[in-house]
């Protein structure tokens, strides 16, 4: 083989762009970071969640701050979401959480308010303020039903 | 090997082998022997498995019955293969179109074996490999890859992998074929030459029945699945058939042109 | 013996399976000899420019014309619904997701996976192959350990290439040509992409598809039939097994992953 330094370097310039490339479209776009996801573990609970997954965004103020890790049913039958947020964030306890809809038809997310208590969330408090999703079927179907009624009065 | 099995003459005898292809019978009883440190040319019409041959004693395939012995101490048949790695590099075989590596110059490809098997530095190697090319007459071509050599020189740096590790035995497997007969001579002599020098034991596989006789202490004619061995002018002389049919053959002169001298 | 049509089957069907199984034995003996690659770091440096350089030119030019054309198509698509901002989420999609790693592979498969073929039948049919083994050297540490590595690791760093290319393109037709804003082409990109689910399943499909076309391209190399059309046989089967094994494997990786 011709040991050439040239083909050397273009070598190392195909693995430099190609490691590039992967973390434009990792770190860049995909918003991959190197800290692992958040670290602060929050527990709200719902009475609805809608069409919230797992892995959905965390957010306070727009701000990503983490993702929903898990949603389970808890004793009172109600939605327990499970949240992980960047450890570096202090919530005060009297922070609120809602379930938000991304445009009309877009992905649900978790919108966080922070309050204005002075004492922050410890890892695995409770949120105590929750609002359910709106589900979008209801609302048209109670906007129905109260046409409906308006014109029979 | 000890100072007596110097003295043994049978370098390699090979007992009874029985190989088939397909349906075709390739081997039904071989059996010959090779002298030490003498070249023996092994003849034959194409298809008769002289290289087949060539790869058993080589330990490349085996046989469905049968043994090869090398020194009378040796059986190389029922070898497993992680002895059968060492006992190849003692042997050294040049392949028919020389079998180098293309994608490496000549000087990488009679390095190879140094490299791999030994713990020599790369100066050592530097000058084991310009030794080794002397000997078989090459020179300033290490630089070169396989594809820019003449078939003479290819031939000379295939000899010049095959011997680099110092085996006692050297195989060529056709090393005349496709050479014009100057060069047949050239490749011939070199041969002959490494032979006296290094005493080595040669096994050559060849159509060239003159340069045959010129050169061979020793010949094997596979025919009909069996061989017949002999010194070279004896064979000349063999009143076999079989014999006689191969001799017939191989001096017919073809229909529309001269014979060539080779 | 006449063959009925149906001992015909089960012959070809045993015959089959006999080839799959030599196929993994050797997939594990390249594996096994894969361990040893820091010694051969040379020829996979030699390789890794075989594979990866000698098909940047391909893959380049196919990634920013794929992307040029998701760029007009998502366009005049999106444009139906009032969409055509949201154009950097369809093509960034589109192309991490599937067409990047696929496409890709596809390319290189023809190009890099056919000349490892093509490289190795050949050394078979010249005996170089033998010569390695007649030396105590095994073919498969020196020649087809560092192809098959060099695909493997060449393969996902093509494939994001390919797909930022192919961004790029995106963005030359739909902002350039036909008017997208720029600032929202990338927004819509951006919010659309997710690691986790995106790129990271796209890397994995670029990586196993790497792996495929390593392998099958190194087997069919090794075990081709001494003779000039064993060659061409080696080359052939190559491409078109790898090609459909690359579609199968998108399918299952793409259920499984959940990308």
């Amino acid at each position: 083989m011709y040991h050439s330094p040239v083909r050397d370097l273009l070598v190392g310039i195909f693995v430099l762009f190609g490691l590039a490339s992967i973390a434009y479209l990792s770190v860049s776009l995909g918003g991959a970071s190197y800290r692992g996801p958040g670290g602060l573990e929050l527990i709200a609970t719902f009475d609805q969640v809608g069409g919230l997954k797992v892995r959905a965004q965390v957010v306070v103020g727009g701000v990503k701050l983490g993702q929903v890790s898990a949603i389970t049913l808890d004793e009172d039958l109600r939605a327990r979401v499970e949240l992980n947020i960047d450890d570096q964030v202090k919530l005060p306890t009297d922070t609120s959480a809602s379930i938000l809809t991304a445009g009309m038809l877009g992905d649900q997310y978790i919108e966080l308010e922070p309050g204005g208590e002075e004492e922050f969330l410890n890892p695995g408090d409770e949120i105590q303020y929750t609002q359910s999703a709106l589900i979008l079927e209801r609302m048209i179907g109670k906007l129905v039903q109260n046409l409906g009624v308006d014109s029979s009065e | 090997m000890t100072d007596e099995t110097r003295e043994k003459p049978i370098h390699i005898e090979v007992q009874d082998l029985w190989l088939r292809r397909g349906s075709r019978r390739v081997f039904e009883g071989l059996s010959c022997v090779f002298p030490r440190s003498q070249i023996s040319v092994v003849l034959g019409a194409s298809g008769q498995g002289k290289s087949t041959l060539l790869r058993m004693i080589a330990c490349l395939g085996k046989p469905e019955s049968g043994e090869i012995w090398v020194d009378g101490e040796t059986e190389l048949t029922c070898m497993p293969e992680h002895q059968a790695k060492v006992f190849r590099r003692h042997i050294g075989m040049m392949f028919q179109g020389g079998a180098l590596l293309d994608s490496m110059t000549v000087f990488d490809n009679v390095a190879l074996p140094l490299r791999e098997h030994t713990d020599m530095t790369e100066t050592e190697i530097g000058h084991e490999v310009q030794t080794c090319f002397q000997s078989v007459g090459l020179d300033n071509v290490g630089a070169l890859l396989p594809g820019e050599l003449s078939g003479g020189m290819m031939r000379r740096a295939a000899l010049a992998r095959a011997l680099i590790l110092k085996p006692g035995i050297l195989m060529c497997d056709e090393p005349f074929s496709g050479l014009d007969p100057g060069t047949v001579r050239l490749v011939e002599s070199l041969l002959v030459d490494v032979n006296k020098r290094l005493g080595i034991t040669m096994i050559i596989t060849s159509h060239h029945i003159r340069s045959t006789l010129r050169m061979a202490g020793w010949t094997v004619l596979l025919t009909g699945g069996r061989a017949i061995s002999s010194p070279p002018l004896e064979l000349r002389d063999n009143e076999n058939p079989h014999v006689r049919e191969f001799f017939a053959e191989e001096y017919a002169p073809q229909p529309g042109c001269a014979e060539a001298k080779p | 013996m006449k063959v009925t049509p149906i001992q015909n089957l089960g012959q070809r069907a045993t015959r089959w399976v006999l080839e799959l199984g030599r196929f993994t034995l050797f997939t594990l003996q390249v594996l096994r000899i894969s361990t040893r690659i820091p010694q051969r770091l040379r020829r996979l440096m030699d390789e890794l420019y075989g594979v990866g350089v000698l098909s940047l030119a391909i893959v380049c030019i196919s990634g920013i014309a794929v992307g040029m054309v998701l760029g007009l198509q998502g366009y005049n698509t999106l444009v139906r619904f009032g969409a055509e901002e949201s154009l950097g989420a369809v093509v960034g999609l589109s192309l991490i997701r599937e067409l990047g790693p696929v496409l890709t592979a596809l390319l290189v498969t023809g190009r890099a996976g056919s000349a490892i073929a093509a490289e190795i039948s050949s050394m078979v049919v010249t005996q170089q192959l033998d010569g390695l083994r007649m030396m105590s050297i095994d073919p498969l540490d020196l020649i087809v350990a560092p192809k098959a590595l060099a695909m493997v690791v060449a393969m996902p760093l093509l494939s994001a290439l390919f797909i930022v290319l192919g961004l790029g393109g995106g963005y030359l037709v739909g902002v350039f040509f036909l008017g997208v804003d720029g600032g929202n082409y990338l927004t819509s990109l951006e919010g659309a992409i997710e690691f986790s689910s995106d790129v990271m399943g796209s890397l994995i499909k670029a990586l196993v598809f790497g792996v495929l076309v390593a392998l099958i391209a190194t087997y069919k190399g090794v075990t081709a039939e001494p003779h000039s059309a064993g060659v061409s046989r080696a080359t052939t089967s190559t491409v078109v097994i790898a090609s459909v094994s690359i579609l199968i494997f998108d399918y299952f990786i793409t259920a499984l992953w959940g990308v």
